[in-house]
């Protein structure tokens, strides 16, 4: 009510989730070309269906691109090191896939819902904390790396020698952190966060249809692409 | 409710801090703990809340009770579902990314369901209109916004004690006021407040006692009335800042000769932006910046130093356009937080940085001018807060810059502090530099500062 | 006992250290993308990240908190498209991590740096995952020509993994050093191990 808008077509981040480690294992084991069109489709109706037009195309984009830049036979004569920088496209190419489901996961969930998840799992307060921390402490860390590159500029202290450099940057911010660190940690005890009776959650998980079909799907798809393979 | 009994709180090495506080406090009351920095008043805060033991590994004697009940022996959240708390820097102090959850986290970890949070949430509102804030990443709102809202998750958790650690010192003069609102309404509504603040004529109407800390010790008590009918240069002997309100003098805007900024613009997306045109200074004056909190300060003294990658700007100097590279060469800052811009092992080695050929007659006529010959040797961050400054001045006065920028250099400093520093930035002036000060401190810019710019006329909001 | 359990104050420098060290490894990570240069990225990656982890040691002395820390950035990597192997390699990489650690009671130096030096192999999981789908990008390599193929294939083979663990460990052993160097140098003056 007060927050983020809950969608019944967007999935929680569970089957999200299981949907990125499933898609690792396209990496390892190859799936048919055809499934892995499918794969990037249903990734992009769903960016689609939940109002993320932008990011659906593009998805289909890159992934074209990819797919097809291993069939430019023309690329054999090019010289060594540009083949080496061009094999780097295809490092990306490998990981595109489980990469774009991530991508979706990450852009289409709210912390909140994935602590929620995270707790409708039974994952340990030792892992759940610390994941909020880093969803917490990332913009901030940004911030601080910025305002310290600028002390730095405007102190005229250039990149000559990196070791130095690095030692540099090093202090300030590994020291800005702690005290950060401390802060935050400080915020989380005063709202009583080690409250040991069962919390509840202002976010819940909410099954829907929607994560069922995801799910569903996208299993079919690899496990189908897997088979028609052999 | 609560009672501080013959209360004295050690750091490791039996460094004594706060020695022998009594202190009753009834139901209902408004406290200010006042006094300069130092003098342990934050520390109080700290072995109320609990704080101190399990953050400062502090030891304490004496008694802190509450409703009868001893908190030393207490787990942090055992305390937090008595006593609430408001830290002195909100940038850092806050769990969630998403400021309804960050409301909402109290109640979620003392595990109410669903509807008794929203009902908590409406009556919350009710009491103060924050719906704007509701709902936004914490990385989008200004320091005052978040200020509030830790006050407002204070409220929303029912606690009937809050205790604030200098909850105004970054804010500006607007957002004190609403911060003065809040207490106000909080009082009214019964809590019991404790604060500790050096800032204090926001609290006159608020604060029923005032005590005054002092080395550790409560050095006096008054009652408000009688506190009111002191005069000012007794305030001023303990490190408070003035009790009245002050208003900004020398508010005209600036029209020099030296340093023309034609254009500059600050571009903040879909905020608005910062468009300043035919401003003017003069070498060898002192110009204070102000504006609300939001307004674009720090970004407009990011773009005079040439610090913005992608920028519009048409400034001239003594006749000529300066264009970013030139500008950047010519200009030292010290930021608000100097933690930020020391990097090296030693004083010494501090203010070398960045400096060719630095004359070390100079070095040592700069660092005994600030007092910092003894600690020559000693690690920067090992300092305390206003000697770590100092080093940051000190590096400044060596490249021996043309625009010297100061970025909000009295955030949470006492009279006698504010008094130091703002001399300390007289004697930097000379006639071959401009000195900026960034602050939202008015006390200190009417004593230090020839003129001041005010961003509001030059801000444009979409 | 009660002492040595992780606090609140020990769980959020966790996510704080993991941060750093996830945007470190990312920055690195770059030169880590060109092939050959790939081979010494574990080396580099320990040489500059040595710094944080033996600061989060001196910072949180007590079991487990390694591996936590230790597993986070691969799984944050898994999200962002590798494989459940590199979390699976991880996993069992800081296991023998944490074992050294609480071996030297977490706060001996000669324990943690050879704990950091076994922490650091844990990237190497990235490039065993290309050994393990060695066909797949053999198959996309084809249009490189034949020759480039078989430059690839040679380069790519346990033997030379094993040299690529081994510099993971080296890189390790340099970077605790360097890290304990400037522990002394700065963070403990500074005051805040």
């Amino acid at each position: 009510m007060y927050s983020v808008k809950s969608n019944s077509l967007n999935p929680n981040p569970i089957p999200k989730f299981f949907v990125t480690v499933l898609l690792g294992f396209t990496i390892l084991h190859s799936i048919n070309h055809y499934s892995e069109w499918a794969l990037i489709i249903v990734i992009s109706i769903m960016y689609f269906i939940n109002g993320f037009r932008k990011e659906g195309i593009q998805n289909i984009i890159v992934f074209g691109i990819l797919f097809f830049v291993p069939d430019f036979t023309i690329l054999a004569k090019f010289p060594l090191v540009i083949k080496m920088l061009l094999s780097l496209l295809f490092v990306v190419r490998m990981f595109y896939i489980p990469y774009a489901s991530g991508k979706f996961l990450i852009k289409t969930s709210d912390v909140g819902s994935i602590m929620s998840s995270m707790d409708f799992l039974r994952i340990p307060k030792a892992v759940s904390i610390p994941i909020a921390v880093m969803f917490r402490f990332f913009p901030s860390f940004e911030e601080e790396r910025n305002n310290i590159k600028m002390a730095m500029k405007i102190r005229g202290i250039e990149i000559k020698n990196p070791l130095k450099y690095l030692e540099y940057i090093a202090v300030p911010l590994l020291i800005i952190s702690s005290n950060i660190a401390d802060d935050i940690a400080k915020a989380a005890e005063t709202k009583c966060i080690a409250n040991p009776i069962k919390k509840t959650r202002y976010i819940t998980v909410r099954v829907h249809i929607i994560d069922f079909i995801y799910a569903f799907i996208m299993t079919v798809i690899v496990v189908g692409g897997r088979l028609c393979l052999h | 409710m609560l009672t501080l009994e013959n209360l004295s709180l050690f750091y490791e090495q039996d460094k004594k801090i706060l020695e022998d506080i009594t202190l009753q406090v009834t139901e209902g009351e408004c406290i200010l703990l006042t006094g300069e920095s130092g003098s342990g008043k934050s520390s109080i805060i700290n072995s109320i809340n609990g704080l101190a033991f399990e953050y400062e590994n502090a030891r304490i004697t004496g008694k802190v009770q509450v409703d009868g009940k001893e908190i030393k022996g207490m787990e942090l959240y055992q305390i937090s579902l008595i006593i609430a708390s408001v830290f002195q820097n909100p940038k850092t102090h806050f769990f969630n990314v998403n400021t309804t959850l960050e409301l909402l986290f109290y109640l979620e970890n003392i595990g109410l369901d669903r509807k008794e949070m929203e009902s908590h949430m409406e009556n919350m509102l009710k009491v103060f209109p924050i719906k704007h804030l509701l709902g936004r990443s914490i990385f989008e709102l200004s320091g005052g916004e978040k200020q509030i809202l830790c006050v407002a998750s204070c409220y929303i958790s029912g606690c009937k004690i809050i205790v604030l650690d200098e909850p105004s010192s970054n804010l500006d003069e607007k957002y004190i006021d609403i911060l003065k609102e809040m207490l106000q309404i909080l009082k009214e509504k019964g809590i019991t407040l404790i604060l500790a603040e050096h800032r204090i004529y926001y609290l006159m109407d608020v604060a029923d006692r005032i005590i005054i800390i002092q080395n550790g010790r409560i050095k006096e008590s008054f009652t408000r009335d009688v506190f009111l009918s002191l005069p000012d240069d007794i305030l001023y002997e303990w490190g408070l800042r003035s009790k009245n309100k002050i208003n900004l003098e020398n508010r005209q805007r600036p029209l020099g000769k030296d340093l023309i900024i034609k254009k500059l613009i600050c571009d903040f997306k879909d905020k608005g932006e910062l468009r300043v045109e035919n401003v003017s200074f003069d070498l060898g004056k002192i110009y204070g910046i102000t504006g609300r909190n939001g307004c674009g300060k720090s970004s407009l003294l990011r773009a005079i130093t040439g610090l913005v990658e992608k920028e519009k700007s048409d400034i001239v100097f003594g006749g000529r356009a300066i264009g970013k590279k030139e500008r950047l060469k010519n200009s030292s800052l010290v930021m608000q937080d100097v933690n930020h811009q020391l990097f090296t092992e030693s004083v010494e080695e501090e203010i070398k940085l960045g400096i060719k050929d630095l004359d070390p007659a100079k070095a040592d006529k700069v660092l005994s001018g600030l007092g910092l010959m003894e600690l020559k040797d000693r690690h920067p961050m090992s300092l305390s807060g206003g000697q770590k400054q100092r080093v940051a001045i000190a590096s400044v006065l060596c490249k021996d810059s043309r625009f010297i920028f100061f970025d909000e250099p009295t955030s949470g400093m006492d009279y006698n502090n504010m008094i130091k520093i703002s001399n300390l930035i007289k004697e930097m002036k000379t006639e071959n530099n401009i000195i900026f000060i960034v602050s939202h401190d008015i006390e200190f810019l009417n004593v230090t500062t020839d003129q001041n710019l005010c961003l509001e006329e030059f801000r444009v909001y979409k | 006992m009660k002492e040595n359990r992780l606090k609140i104050k020990d769980l959020v420098t966790i996510g704080v250290f993991a941060v750093i060290y996830f945007v470190v490894m990312f920055s690195v990570g770059m030169i880590g993308l060109i092939p050959i240069m790939f081979l010494v990225y574990p080396t580099i990656l320990g040489i500059v990240s040595g710094t944080i982890v033996m600061l989060f040691m001196a910072k949180v002395q007590k079991p487990w908190a390694l591996l936590i820390f230790g597993i986070l950035t691969p799984f944050f990597m898994m999200v962002e498209g590798h494989t459940y192997m590199l979390v699976l390699h991880a996993f069992v990489v800081m296991l023998i991590a944490e074992l050294i650690r609480r071996i030297g009671n977490y706060n001996s130096f000669k324990y943690n740096m050879l704990s950091f030096a076994i922490f650091n192999t844990w990237i190497c999981g990235s490039l065993m995952q290309m050994l393990w789908a060695r066909e797949k990008y053999i198959e996309m390599t084809m249009m490189m020509g034949q020759e480039y193929v078989d430059a690839l294939v040679k380069l790519v083979t346990y033997p030379h993994m094993a040299l690529v663990y081994t510099g993971a460990i080296v890189g390790g052993v340099i970077g605790a050093f360097i890290g304990k160097a400037l522990l002394k140098k700065h963070f403990m003056k500074a005051g805040i191990v």
